[in-house]
């Protein structure tokens, strides 16, 4: 089986002194579903940035796709993060419709608005938004700013997601909603890692659930 | 539509009405800049001949006789425009260019200094022609400014200089706050600055292509109004009659807006890379 993801002694200081990651050693195997639960400041964030190659390392190895995240040039990390679906804690779309959201994204990487229509309606659609691509995405409720949020992770096809608390702010109804579309990502192909401050939805005891507490990682099995 | 195009379009789309004026205000100062820089160059007066018209090189003014007719000074015109050493001929009458006599003269504009020379030979054997008068390169070139305007011109060009950079940081500022979302979904999207940074370059080059525009409408303008009032020019700004002096004007002027242009887009692109863009900072 081959691996996705692959932290060995993984530390990371805040700005302000605080120890952030502690030796954080997790593998992440293709066709993955993980959940790292811990509490606020417990380092999810970080660790999301890190590996979505939206924070400078600072000690320890980050191998994504086998390659190391530390070592990788400019142009490099680019690549890699677009192989990469990232939804970040509270994201905020753009002032425009569900669907020039999506279009967007794909028309900035170089798709011409045919093809970028094409992967942006099946992208919704996987996510169950088709019935509201002509609403403002800043007026959704959270519920569907979070299926937003996937389909344009998902809407370039990569092979592993990074959800940073996905669940936040979410009815526990709507969190089951959440996990039975991550679950359904993941049969289809995605490798998937999100991350939750609160319990998992019931749905999502099957999942692979890893504790991140005061910076360092406790495996469940 | 290419992706750069897609993405400037975009970003004029976030310019609102407030963003819109500071840009507005950005090409005001620019073009204040260059016309200050062009002032050096066509304000002041010629230190050609006292009591002559202001020539520029290649230029020269033929003293018809008083006792020309009408159909003479009108052969004579013909003849002259016809020779392929000459650019251009326009008759005037000496008091329109403040000359104490009586009669017209031509201003006849070679086509360059070696062809003027030749001209001039072939001119003065012609009946009725009483004198001309040339200048000699330096002396067409030089425009005299008093000290004082010249160093008013010169706290105007760095006020005006730095306002529009100001003004530019300022404007750029606000427009990437509503442009901060798009920028954010880039970063997510693994995009690289390169491909966010041109079209907010570009942004500036365009305030800088108005202002170079707007510069060159300006110039010519005057130009052509100092033609038709060369008296009242000459004393003024001389170097607004020669028409070689307006195009280099022009010409470098407009370079210069383009490349202050550039530099505005340059300071307004590294705006992109403050961790309120950041997704995690």
């Amino acid at each position: 089986m081959s691996v996705i993801i692959q932290l060995s002694e993984l530390s990371f200081v805040s700005e302000d002194g605080i120890k952030v990651l502690d030796d954080v050693h997790l593998r992440v195997n293709r066709g993955d579903l993980v959940f790292l639960v811990g509490p606020a400041a417990a380092g999810k964030s970080v660790l999301i940035g890190l590996l979505g190659t939206q924070i400078e390392p600072q000690q320890g190895q980050i191998l994504v796709y086998g390659r190391n995240i530390a070592r990788l040039s400019r142009k490099k990390a680019f690549d890699l993060r677009r192989q990469i679906g990232l939804l970040p804690q509270g994201f905020v779309p753009l002032q425009k419709t569900v669907m020039e959201n999506v279009t967007f994204k794909m028309r900035c990487l170089g798709d011409f608005r045919e093809q970028a229509e094409e992967k942006a309606l099946a992208a919704l659609d996987q996510v169950g938004l088709t019935s509201k691509l002509a609403h403002v995405a800043t007026e959704l409720d959270p519920f569907d700013r979070v299926r937003l949020g996937i389909a344009l992770s998902i809407c370039d096809e990569p092979l592993l997601l990074l959800l940073d608390d996905p669940f936040v702010g979410l009815s526990s109804e709507e969190q089951e909603q959440i996990y039975e579309l991550l679950a359904q990502l993941n049969r289809r192909g995605f490798t998937i890692l999100a991350t939750t401050r609160d319990s998992i939805p019931r749905a999502g005891s099957s999942a692979r659930i890893v504790k991140l507490v005061d910076g360092r990682v406790e495996e469940k099995s | 539509m290419s992706r750069f195009l897609f993405l400037f379009g975009n970003l004029l789309g976030a310019i609102n009405r407030r963003i819109g004026s500071l840009f507005l205000g950005v090409v005001g100062l620019i073009v204040a800049a260059l016309l200050i820089f062009a002032g050096f160059f066509l304000v002041g007066e010629t230190t050609g001949q006292e009591n002559g018209p202001a020539l520029a090189p290649g230029e020269m003014v033929v003293y018809l006789s008083p006792q020309l007719s009408s159909d003479g000074v009108q052969s004579l015109y013909l003849k002259i425009r016809d020779m392929p050493e000459t650019k251009t001929i326009n008759y005037r009458f000496a008091q329109e260019l403040g000359l104490d006599q009586a009669g017209g003269v031509f201003i006849i504009q070679a086509l360059n200094a070696s062809a003027a020379a030749s001209l001039q030979e072939t001119i003065r054997e012609m009946p009725g022609i009483t004198s001309i008068d040339s200048v000699t390169e330096a002396r067409g070139a030089n425009v005299s400014l008093s000290s004082a305007l010249r160093l008013g011109l010169l706290v105007g060009l760095i006020v005006s200089i730095a306002g529009s950079l100001i003004l530019a940081r300022y404007a750029f500022s606000l427009l990437l706050d509503r442009f901060s979302a798009e920028i954010r979904l880039l970063r997510l999207a693994g995009t690289p600055e390169r491909v966010f940074q041109p079209p907010v370059v570009a942004l500036g080059v365009l305030c800088g292509i108005i202002a170079a525009m707007l510069l060159v409408v300006v110039v010519y303008l005057a130009h052509f109004l100092a033609l038709s009032h060369p008296q009242a020019t000459i004393h003024a700004a001389c170097g607004l009659l020669l028409p070689g002096r307006v195009l280099m004007v022009g010409l470098v002027g407009s370079l210069i807006g383009i490349i202050l242009g550039g530099l505005i887009g340059v300071l307004g692109a590294s705006l992109t890379s403050r961790d309120r863009f950041q997704i995690y900072s």
